[in-house]
């Protein structure tokens, strides 16, 4: 006679291997279900540090151009220099949750863990379930997500549509499945609709067709189906063609630098997360991706998805950086187009790589999540601790007068309403964005004496003045034509500001901030007059 | 043996516990650094002279640009903050007063004032 014996006095040896044999009875979904929910939960923890962090200028200027209707944010964008993508759905979305900070943050937020899944699908519908897993989990921790997904900008977006267009560009031109080439038309329009880099990245998918050209069979079909996929792209654009065109001729980055060779220092520091998590990574992909170098595999469709991944990233890199030479638009926080590419690769070399790709992700996870403040810093200016101090003491009708013509929505957003605005340019009528229309000529030619003679005179006796203008603090940042000017601009302001108060026009009543934390992003000093003859 | 004794310090350098009269301090001026902004600006052919004991006048006033150096950046930068240097350009420690100098002019000096200059972080 056989005996069983009973759950409770079963060896626990058996009892762990029947939980095991349980565990992979689970069905897919249900597994899959439960590591993706466990890392956007982790994600959105690591993510959310510093959601209310102060706005820096770029995110005051895309909320002060999406607070206009609909029908608007097109001809203001005209002024700007981007596409609308973003500030329409900004727009919806401030109307939903508001216009605070945090608010404006969430959407970034949302596009940042959706990429999670995505690159789960795209990994494991690429390369399979391991490189799947594995995508989704240097998606959920990566350094440069991070920092974006706390930032009032289209970073976040053009990422996820970047890898949803990597993806289906590899599955409809290398794998041949050609009903995904829909969807690389529709992203390419929509990446071109969300930011400039998505020309650049428009051009580098096109190179990147050499390399699947060079193994396929079909090469004629290839060549047909890629000429209907990009001008599709291309026809899905035209509206926007006349802004762009206006855009591209009237104003530009003057902010900015010619690139010189640094780019695989950003690629590390900026999109990775520093040196650590890139060496990790690179062992990661020399240990799984070697083989793929070897005559036997080099032809394989791992092998040429490699290289159209490697064509992919490095040709829009490289387009981006001759455009720059031109005109300047070269920053790590323009990457996103690139950023699927490369951690694509990552996790296809840490899938193949077996204990030694587990070890690097481990390795990886723990240099990047348990200290996201360094990569989403909550100070990014002061302008909010700057507006905090001088509220109390401003009155509707004051006068508001920016040095750095830029900062000029950021003022208006941190100070209350009822006040007129200035720059170093001219009177401002709508304070809620920057006009870069020729910004660089007619900065120029702006006279300060002239312009701010007749700007104090409006004001009445009693009335105040708010001169806001940039802490210079380091070099770098300015070095490049236009921040040299507001610099020198910013100081001819003061010294004539400093003369009104000599001849007793003036008085100095107060000044902010009282405690100065250095912020990311060309800090403010402001000083409060008030007209008293 | 006395005499070797007397020898002996000597070679084991407790001679060296007498001071210098002046003592071993050594004033640096700011201007001159290192960095030596004098010798920058000189060497783009500016006029340039020292005034006091922490500024340099390039040219002559009132068109000439006035560099002042504070002890420290966070110096200049207070100066900045608190509205007693609105007429200067904070680069690092320097606050340089353009008065009415040429572009051209002020770009060198700028140029030469950011050497060395601690970034922030970013």
């Amino acid at each position: 006679m056989t005996t069983v014996a009973s759950p409770a006095t079963r060896p626990a040896g058996e009892r762990r291997a029947g939980r095991l044999r349980s565990l992979s009875e689970l069905p897919n979904w249900a597994i899959v279900s439960a590591v993706l929910v466990v890392l956007v939960a982790i994600s959105a923890f690591v993510r959310t540090r510093a959601l209310s962090g102060q706005f820096w200028i770029d995110e005051a200027i895309t909320t002060g151009i999406s607070t206009h209707s609909l029908s608007a944010i097109p001809g203001i964008l005209r002024h700007d220099g981007n596409p609308p993508l973003y500030y329409l759905l900004l727009h919806f979305w401030m109307r939903a949750f508001g216009t605070s900070e945090a608010a404006t943050h969430s959407l970034s937020l949302v596009f940042g863990l959706l990429t999670i899944p995505v690159a789960m699908w795209s990994g494991w519908s690429l390369f399979g379930r391991r490189a799947g897993l594995t995508a989704a989990v240097l998606f959920a921790f990566n350094a440069w997500l991070t920092q974006y997904a706390e930032e009032t900008r289209m970073y976040e977006l053009m990422a996820l549509l970047g890898l949803i267009a990597t993806t289906a560009y590899l599955h409809g031109f290398l794998y041949r499945r050609r009903r995904y080439l829909f969807l690389v038309a529709v992203t390419l329009a929509l990446m071109l609709y969300t930011h400039s880099w998505g020309i650049f990245f428009f051009i580098g998918a096109l190179l990147a067709l050499i390399p699947i050209l060079r193994v396929t069979e079909d090469r004629r079909g290839l060549i047909r189906d890629a000429a209907l996929t990009f001008v599709g792209a291309g026809v899905l654009f035209i509206p926007w063609i006349p802004n762009f065109i206006y855009q591209a001729t009237h104003t530009g980055a003057p902010w900015s630098h010619a690139p010189g060779l640094g780019t695989p220092i950003l690629i590390s520091r900026d999109l990775l997360g520093g040196d650590r998590v890139t060496i990790a990574l690179i062992i990661g992909c020399v240990a799984g991706l070697a083989a793929l170098f070897t005559r036997r595999l080099r032809r394989s469709q791992d092998a040429v998805a490699l290289w159209t991944l490697i064509a992919l990233a490095v040709a829009t890199l490289l387009v981006a950086w001759l455009g720059s030479q031109i005109t300047p638009a070269y920053v790590s926080r323009y990457f996103a187009p690139v950023l699927p590419a490369i951690l694509l690769i990552a996790a296809l070399g840490i899938a193949r790589a077996g204990i030694v790709g587990i070890a690097v992700l481990i390795a990886a996870v723990a240099f990047l999540a348990p200290h996201p403040s360094q990569f989403a810093y909550p100070i990014k200016s002061d302008m909010r601790n700057v507006a905090g101090e001088i509220k109390p003491l401003m009155h509707k009708g004051d006068l508001v007068v920016v040095a750095q013509p830029e900062q000029t929505p950021l003022a208006w957003y941190y100070l209350p309403p009822g006040l007129n605005y200035a720059n170093s340019i001219a009177r401002i009528s709508d304070p809620s964005y920057m006009n870069w229309v020729h910004a660089q000529s007619r900065l120029e030619r702006a006279n300060p004496a002239a312009t701010l003679g007749p700007l104090v005179s409006s004001l009445r006796r009693g009335q105040q003045l708010l001169y806001v203008r940039p802490l210079t603090e380091g070099v770098e940042n300015w070095e490049a034509p236009w921040t040299r000017l507001v610099r020198r601009r910013a100081a001819e302001w003061g010294a004539l500001l400093q003369a009104d108060v000599r001849r007793g026009m003036l008085k100095q009543v107060a000044w902010a901030p009282h405690d100065y934390q250095e912020a990311l992003f060309e800090p403010d000093s402001a000083v409060l007059y008030r007209k008293v003859s | 043996m006395a005499a070797v004794c007397a020898a002996a310090v000597l070679v084991s350098g407790c001679a060296g516990l007498a001071k210098p009269a002046g003592g071993r301090g050594a004033a640096v001026d700011p201007r001159t650094g290192p960095p030596n902004y004098l010798a920058c600006i000189r060497a783009d052919r500016l006029a340039v002279s020292k005034r006091g004991s922490d500024s340099l006048q390039v040219g002559r006033l009132p068109s000439g640009p006035t560099i002042v150096f504070e002890p420290t950046a966070g110096i200049a930068e207070g100066q900045q903050i608190e509205g007693k240097a609105q007429g200067a350009e904070v680069i690092g420690a320097a606050l340089l007063y353009p008065n009415h100098a040429s572009g051209g002019e002020l770009t060198v000096i700028e140029n030469c004032l950011g050497q060395g200059v601690k970034e922030p972080k970013e």
